[in-house]
C-alpha cells in the first residue's frame, strides 16, 4: 500500500496551474482557458527511489478570495507555487499567502515558474528567482505546454515528502 | 281677473304654496335628492329584499360587472386581502387530507396482523418507538455499497470498505468529498455548515461528520433517517474507539481493525431480506401453480396412455409390445390377428405399427370358426376352451370336408361332432342354366372387315371372352368352334376366312386358362359372287356343353 500525500497548488489565475497538472496527469495541454472553480482534484500515483507514492493533488483556483485558500490546505503535505513569468502580478502570492498562514511556511515547497516556452516575454528578473529559492527546495522554469519541468518539478516535491516521513 | 285670483290663491295657499316650493327645489336638486335617497338607501334596500324577490335578481348583474372590474383592476389589493383566509383555507386541507392519508395509513397497518408484523410489534415495544415507525425501518430498502473513512482535514482516505472498483480512485473520491466540505464551509462560512449527503459519479453519498474524521457512505435505494442517525452513532464510536489511530498517518489504508469495523457496517442484505419476505410469495404460488400444472399435465398425459394400454389389453387378437406417444397420437407395436377389432381404439389417433399372427384369443378362434361355419347355415357350435361342441345338420360329404377346416384353426384342440346329424346328399342337385351364355355366345357373329385392324375385333370379343372365362371357371366342359365366313367374291375367299378364324381363336385362347377345347373351320363358298359384301366377313360361333 503505497502512501498518499496531499498537495495543493496556488498561485494566480490563469498562471497554468490546471495545465500543469493536466500535462503531469495526461501528457496533454490546451490553449484554451477554463477558470477552475473551488478545487480540482486528481490522484498521481509514483515511484521514486523505490518508494511508492500516491499523490493527491489539488488544484486550488486562482482567483484570490479572503482567505479561501485556508479551508482548501488544511492538512497539506507538499506544496507547488505557481508563478507566470509574463505575469508580474503573479509573483506577489507567495509573500500574501505566506503572511496570512505562517504555519505553511513548515511545509515543504517547490516553486514552479511556468510558461518557459513564452521565455522572451518573461518580466522575471533573476534576482527575484533567487530570492524564490529561499522560500522554496527548489525552483523550476516549467512550461505546461512543451512538458519541460513538470515531471521534474512534481517529482522533487514527491521525494521531499517521502524523505519526510 | 287672474290677478284677483292669484291673490285669492296666495291668501287661501300660502303657506302649502311654501311647502310645495320648498319640496320642489329638494326633489330638483340632484345634490340634495342623493342627499336624501342616501339617508334611506340602506333601509329601503332592506325592505325591499323583504318584499320584492325580484331586487336580488336586479342587483345581480351590476354586482357581478363590479366585482369582476374590481379583480381585474386591483389584483394585488384582493390578493392581499384573501391571503390569510386562503393560506388558512389550504393549510386546513392539506392537513386535513394528510390527517386523513396517515389515518388511513396506520389503521391499514395496525390491521396487519401476520407473523412477521406481531415480531415487529414486540420489537418495537422493545425499542420504544411506535409500529409503523418500526415498519417503514423495516420495509424500507437501501443498500450501503461502500463506506469510507477520511481525514476531516487533508481529506485522505484512512480506510474504506465496500468494492473495490466502484469509484476506481478512492483517494480522488475522498479528496472531492473533502473538497466539497471545504467550500460549503468556506461558502458558509462556518464549520458548522456540514455536508449531509451529495451526489458523485452516481453515487449517492451520506456524510456524517466528526471532530477529527468523518463517513461517507454509499447508499443505493432510499436511505432512511434512521440509517443517517446510525452514520452518525458509527462515527461517535470510531472517535471513542479508535480515537488515536485516527490521525496516524502511516497507517491509513492500513489498519485492518478499523477496516473490518466499517465492513461490518455495510448493508447489503437488506434489500433482499425484505424482498424474500414480501415478494417471494407470488413466485412460491406461482411455483406451486407451475409445479401443480406440470404434475396435472404429466398426469393427464400418462393417464391418456394408460387408457390406451388399458383398451388394448381388452382387444382380442391384439398383442401390444409397446405403447408410444407421437405427435400427439401414439404409435401401438405388436402383433395382430386380421380378425382383430380395434374399433376400441379408434378415437384415439392409435396408429397400429403390427405384423399380422393368428391369435388363440377365444373370441379370435370363435371368429375363426363362424367364418369356416358360414357356408353351412344348418350347423351351430359351441366353443370352449379349445373343444368346438357342433350340433345341427350337414350333408354327409361336406361334413369331412368341414371337420378338416376347423381342424386347421389355430386354437381348435378337439371337436365333438357326435351330435351333428349327417344327411346323405340330395340326388338331383338342381343346376344351374348356364345356357344364356351358350346362347349369347353361338348368337354372336364378329364382323372382320379388315384382318389387320385386331383393335375392331378384340372390340367385339369382349362379351364373348367374358362368358367364356365364366364358364371356364365353373369348370364346365365345352367345345367351340370358330367358323369363318366371306362374301365368296374372290377366289381366295375360304383361305381368307380361315385367317379370320384363327385370328380369333388366337385372341380369345389369349385370355382364357386353356384353348384346346376351341377349334377352326370354314363356311366354304359353293359359289363366287361378282360383288364384294363387306358385312359378311367375319366369324361365327358354335358351343357346345360336354
Ligand atoms: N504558452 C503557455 N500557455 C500556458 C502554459 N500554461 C498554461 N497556459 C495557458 O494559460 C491559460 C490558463 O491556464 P490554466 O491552467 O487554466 O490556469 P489556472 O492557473 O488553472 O487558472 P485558474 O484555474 O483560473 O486559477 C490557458 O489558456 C493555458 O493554455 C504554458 O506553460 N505555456
Ligand atoms: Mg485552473
Amino acid at each position: 500500500m503505497s502512501v498518499a500525500k496531499k498537495i495543493c497548488l496556488i498561485g494566480r489565475f490563469a498562471v497554468g496551474k490546471t495545465s500543469l497538472v493536466k500535462q503531469f496527469i495526461e501528457k496533454q495541454f490546451g490553449e484554451k482557458y477554463k477558470t477552475t472553480v473551488g478545487v480540482s482534484i486528481s490522484t498521481k500515483n509514483l515511484t521514486v527511489e523505490n518508494k511508492d507514492i500516491s499523490l493527491v493533488i489539488w488544484d486550488i483556483a486562482g482567483f484570490e478570495q479572503d482567505g479561501h485558500y485556508a479551508h482548501y490546505m488544511r492538512g497539506v503535505h507538499g506544496l507547488i507555487w505557481v508563478l507566470d513569468g509574463t505575469e508580474p502580478e503573479s509573483f506577489k502570492i507567495l509573500e500574501t499567502i505566506n503572511n496570512s498562514l505562517p504555519e505553511i511556511k513548515q511545509v515543504p515547497s517547490v516553486c514552479f515558474i511556468n510558461k518557459c516556452d513564452l521565455v522572451d516575454e518573461w518580466v522575471i528578473k533573476e534576482s527575484e528567482i533567487n530570492s524564490l529559492k529561499e522560500f522554496n527546495y527548489a525552483v523550476y522554469k516549467t512550461s505546461a505546454k512543451t512538458g519541460e519541468n513538470v515531471e521534474a518539478g512534481f517529482t522533487k516535491l514527491a521525494s521531499l515528502l517521502l524523505s519526510s516521513l | 281677473m287672474s290677478k284677483e285670483r292669484d291673490i285669492l290663491k296666495s291668501l287661501l295657499l300660502k303657506e302649502e304654496l311654501e311647502v310645495l316650493n320648498q319640496l320642489k327645489s329638494k326633489l330638483l336638486s340632484e345634490e340634495q335628492f342623493t342627499d336624501e335617497v342616501a339617508k334611506v338607501l340602506s333601509s329601503a334596500i332592506k325592505r325591499s329584499q323583504k318584499t320584492d324577490p325580484q331586487l336580488e335578481h336586479a342587483l345581480e348583474k351590476p354586482i357581478k360587472k363590479g366585482v369582476l372590474r374590481a379583480f381585474s383592476e386591483s389584483k394585488q389589493s384582493i390578493i392581499d386581502a384573501l391571503l390569510p383566509i386562503m393560506g388558512q383555507l389550504i393549510r386546513k386541507t392539506v392537513t386535513n387530507s394528510i390527517k386523513q392519508f396517515v389515518s388511513d395509513i396506520n389503521r391499514a397497518i395496525e390491521q396487519d396482523f401476520s407473523i412477521k408484523s406481531l415480531k415487529w410489534r414486540w420489537q418495537a415495544k422493545k425499542a420504544g418507538i411506535t409500529y409503523p415507525e418500526m415498519l417503514f425501518q423495516k420495509t424500507i430498502r437501501y443498500q450501503v455499497t461502500d463506506i469510507f473513512l477520511i481525514n476531516k482535514d487533508n481529506g485522505l482516505l484512512i480506510e474504506h470498505a465496500g468494492s473495490d472498483d466502484l469509484l476506481k480512485d478512492n483517494n480522488a473520491i475522498s479528496a472531492m468529498l473533502t473538497a466539497i466540505q471545504s467550500f460549503i464551509e468556506d461558502s458558509f462560512d462556518s464549520e458548522d455548515a456540514h455536508l449531509q449527503s451529495v451526489e458523485i459519479k452516481n453515487q449517492n453519498f451520506i456524510i456524517a461528520t466528526g471532530p477529527k474524521v468523518y463517513l461517507a457512505a454509499v447508499v443505493k435505494g432510499n436511505p432512511t433517517e434512521r440509517l443517517k442517525q446510525r452514520f452518525q452513532e458509527i462515527i461517535e464510536n470510531i472517535h471513542a474507539e479508535y480515537s488515536e489511530m485516527l490521525l496516524q498517518e502511516d497507517t491509513y489504508q492500513n489498519n485492518l481493525e478499523l477496516n473490518d469495523f466499517l465492513r461490518r457496517n455495510l448493508v447489503t442484505k437488506s434489500l433482499s431480506d425484505k424482498q424474500k419476505e414480501v415478494n417471494t410469495l407470488p413466485w412460491i404460488l406461482m411455483l406451486i401453480a407451475l409445479v401443480t400444472g406440470i404434475a396435472y399435465w404429466s398426469y393427464t398425459r400418462n393417464q391418456s396412455l394408460k387408457n390406451i394400454w388399458q383398451k388394448s389389453s381388452t382387444i382380442d387378437g391384439l398383442y401390444v409390445q409397446k405403447i408410444e406417444r407421437k405427435d400427439g397420437g401414439f404409435m401401438l407395436y405388436g402383433l395382430l390377428d386380421p380378425l382383430a377389432d380395434t374399433s376400441k381404439l379408434s378415437d384415439d389417433a392409435v396408429t397400429f405399427v403390427t405384423k399380422p399372427y393368428a391369435s388363440l384369443d377365444e373370441a379370435i378362434v370363435q371368429k375363426r370358426i363362424n367364418q369356416a361355419l358360414s357356408h353351412y347355415q344348418m350347423v351351430q357350435s359351441r366353443f370352449n376352451n379349445g373343444l368346438l361342441t357342433l350340433t345341427g345338420e350337414i350333408n354327409h360329404e361336406d361334413s369331412q370336408l368341414l371337420l378338416t377346416r376347423l381342424y386347421s384353426i389355430n386354437g381348435v384342440n378337439h371337436i365333438d361332432d357326435g351330435a351333428l346329424v349327417k344327411t346323405n346328399p340330395p340326388t338331383d342337385q338342381p343346376e344351374e342354366d348356364l345356357s344364356p351364355f351358350f346362347d349369347q355366345i353361338n348368337n354372336a357373329f364378329i364382323r372382320i372387315p379388315d384382318i389387320k385392324n385386331l383393335a375392331l375385333i378384340e372390340a367385339q370379343l369382349g362379351f364373348i371372352i367374358k362368358n367364356l372365362q365364366l364358364l371356364e371357371e365353373k369348370g364346365i366342359k365345352m367345345q367351340l368352334t370358330l367358323i369363318g365366313t366371306s362374301d365368296c367374291a374372290g377366289l381366295l375367299s375360304d383361305d381368307y376366312s380361315l385367317k379370320r378364324a384363327n385370328t380369333v381363336k388366337e385372341l380369345i385362347g389369349a385370355s382364357l386358362k386353356e384353348n384346346g377345347f376351341i377349334n377352326t373351320k370354314v363356311k366354304k363358298c359353293t359359289v363366287t359372287n361378282q360383288t364384294n359384301n363387306k358385312s359378311l366377313l367375319g366369324v361365327k360361333f358354335n358351343l357346345k356343353g360336354l
